[in-house]
């Protein structure tokens, strides 16, 4: 079933700017998409249509077959969670806990809820931050903090606006095999945008390109990210091994560092016999 | 004029700062752990304000010098900051002061405008008191059974966003004053100018925040999930509360 689809959505601003001209876009149920594009190139714009934060200027958003509008926001934003850029937004409440317990409690009985939200804290490794206060917490843990408050309410469809952006190597590895295990753990629908090639290929089983509010590419990941005069035309750099692997002038592209590995220990045999 | 220079060379909000506790100190020392931390809500509150009205009924000079050696002792026993405390004191202090140096033209006597003085800044420290042991949800929490629910979650959004705005005013600030120090009333509409960009700011945050917040089911009441219980030890510290009370009003009623 598609979980998302979005029809030829154009999305103009208030003060004329036109982020989203004609995008379409199709999700399968249980699939992983990277939304892949430069600055303002229209990737959050894109991201709030899809619980109804934004509603189209002409086309549509459906999510599993229902078109968003104003009447079925409550259901949407059930179906559909979004974890936003900026975590501040997204972290309202006091505490940690308070925050990760929030939608729990608005939706089922206390006790259910707060063992809920410890649960969800436990799983994603942050029952230290319990009792903290978010404005102190790092990026990371702001971040994570934040996926759990809305990983909380259960949503078949989670969507992350750029997971990984401003984050340190070690914050953003974590980030990502919290993601999978998460996806793993609830067979979510995942869709995430961001710029950063060299998380695609961890995550993702799909890849959208957007440039200038169109969609250019929408197909798998190594014909994305090997694709050199795409990934130029939507300013995008290469993946490390593909340059590297290209520079060698080497017919196979590694996407990843296991890929990588495993192709030049090959090559490295090889030429030893 | 050491404050007047302050103003010329800074504008600076870190005078701002050492003058009132900002949210993320008092919500800082609000969440360690102490006895007195661990006692419930209740217990503090009732502690504070049952504390501040005997302040204001004494008269006798020596029971009225008990009160702040009062406030103090527990304070230190809450291990508090008394070095903070002493300069956040210096705003209530001053507000005290300019009124009791009025009072003796008046026709009062200097004691009594002393006393008056040492009163309202005993009262300003059980406040702080309460605000730096006691999380801002806690006191929502007890809040939210009095206060109509759209003013007791205004005052738990505000206690979460208030230190963002704080935060962000101060970069601005500090971003200006790195490109040079330009004259007062340059300065002046400068700030003027930072303050409408943050409000701008702050409105489109708070639309992005309330999609959050609808998102996870918010249907107009905020829930709170901080569990409290109260316990013996609350039990027995609101009686020595209430004991403590009915010992200073009696000596002040009987002995003195
Ligand atoms: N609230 C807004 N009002 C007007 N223009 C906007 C607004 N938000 C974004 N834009 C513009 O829309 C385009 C797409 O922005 P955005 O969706 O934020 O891109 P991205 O997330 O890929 O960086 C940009 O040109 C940006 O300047
Ligand atoms: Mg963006």
């Amino acid at each position: 079933m598609k979980a998302v689809e979005v029809d030829c959505v154009e999305h103009v601003y208030p003060d004329g700017t036109r982020a989203l001209c004609g995008a379409r876009l199709e999700v399968e149920e249980g699939e992983s998409v990277a939304i892949l594009g430069p600055n303002g190139s229209g990737k959050t714009t894109l991201i709030l249509h899809l619980n109804g934060t934004l509603l189209p200027s002409e086309g549509a958003v459906r999510i599993f077959g229902k078109p968003v509008s104003k009447k079925n926001l409550d259901w949407v934003r059930r179906t559909v969670g979004v974890v936003f850029q900026n975590p501040d937004e997204q972290l309202f409440m006091p505490t940690v806990f308070e925050d990760v317990a929030f939608g729990p409690l608005n939706i089922m009985p206390r006790d259910k809820a707060l063992r809920e939200a410890e649960s969800i804290m436990e799983e994603l490794g942050i029952t230290e931050l319990r009792d903290r206060i978010p404005h102190f917490l790092s990026g990371g843990q702001k971040r994570l903090a934040a996926i759990a408050g809305v990983v909380a309410m259960k949503p078949r469809i989670l969507v992350l606006d750029e997971p990984t952006i401003g984050l340190d190597s070690k914050a953003r590895d974590r980030i990502i095999q919290t993601l999978s295990r998460l996806k793993e753990h609830y067979g979510l629908t995942l869709i995430f945008s961001t710029f950063d090639v060299e998380i695609v290929p961890l995550l993702a089983d799909k890849v959208v390109v957007l440039k200038d509010g169109c969609v250019i590419y929408q197909g798998g990941v190594r014909g994305a990210l090997t694709d050199t005069s795409l990934l130029r035309e939507a300013c995008l750099d290469q993946p490390p091994y593909v340059r590297l692997a290209e520079e060698l002038g080497l017919k196979e592209k590694p996407l990843t560092l296991k890929e990588a590995s495993s192709l030049f220990s090959r090559l490295i045999q090889t030429i030893r016999r | 004029m050491w404050w007047l220079s302050k103003v010329r060379g800074g504008l600076s909000l870190s005078l701002i700062e050492r003058l009132l506790p900002s949210t993320p100190m008092v919500e800082y020392f609000s969440t360690r752990k102490s006895f007195y931390h661990r006692l419930h809500t209740a217990s503090k509150l009732a502690f504070s304000l049952s504390m501040i009205l005997v302040t204001v009924y004494l008269s006798s000079v020596l029971l009225v010098a008990l009160m702040p050696l009062t406030v103090l002792l527990v304070m230190v026993v809450a291990r508090l900051p008394l070095r903070s405390v002493a300069s956040w004191s210096i705003t209530p202090a001053l507000f005290a002061a300019t009124l009791c140096i009025l009072l003796p033209l008046v026709g009062y006597l200097l004691l009594d405008a002393v006393m008056i003085f040492v009163k309202a800044v005993t009262a300003a420290w059980f406040m702080f008191l309460l605000a730096l042991t006691t999380p801002m949800t806690h006191l929502a929490r007890i809040a939210s059974k009095v206060l109509p629910s759209w003013l007791a979650d205004t005052l738990i959004l505000a206690s979460r966003y208030f230190f963002l705005f704080f935060d962000e005013a101060q970069r601005m600030v500090r971003a200006m004053n790195a490109r040079g120090s330009p004259p007062l009333r340059r300065r002046l509409t400068l700030v003027a100018n930072v303050m409408a960009s943050l409000f701008v700011k702050s409105y489109e945050r708070a639309e992005r925040v309330y999609v959050a917040m609808s998102s996870r089911g918010y249907r107009g009441r905020m829930p709170l999930a901080s569990p409290e219980q109260f316990s013996l030890r609350d039990a027995i510290f609101i009686t020595a509360t209430l004991a403590l009370s009915f010992t200073l009003v009696y000596a002040e009623v009987f002995l003195v």
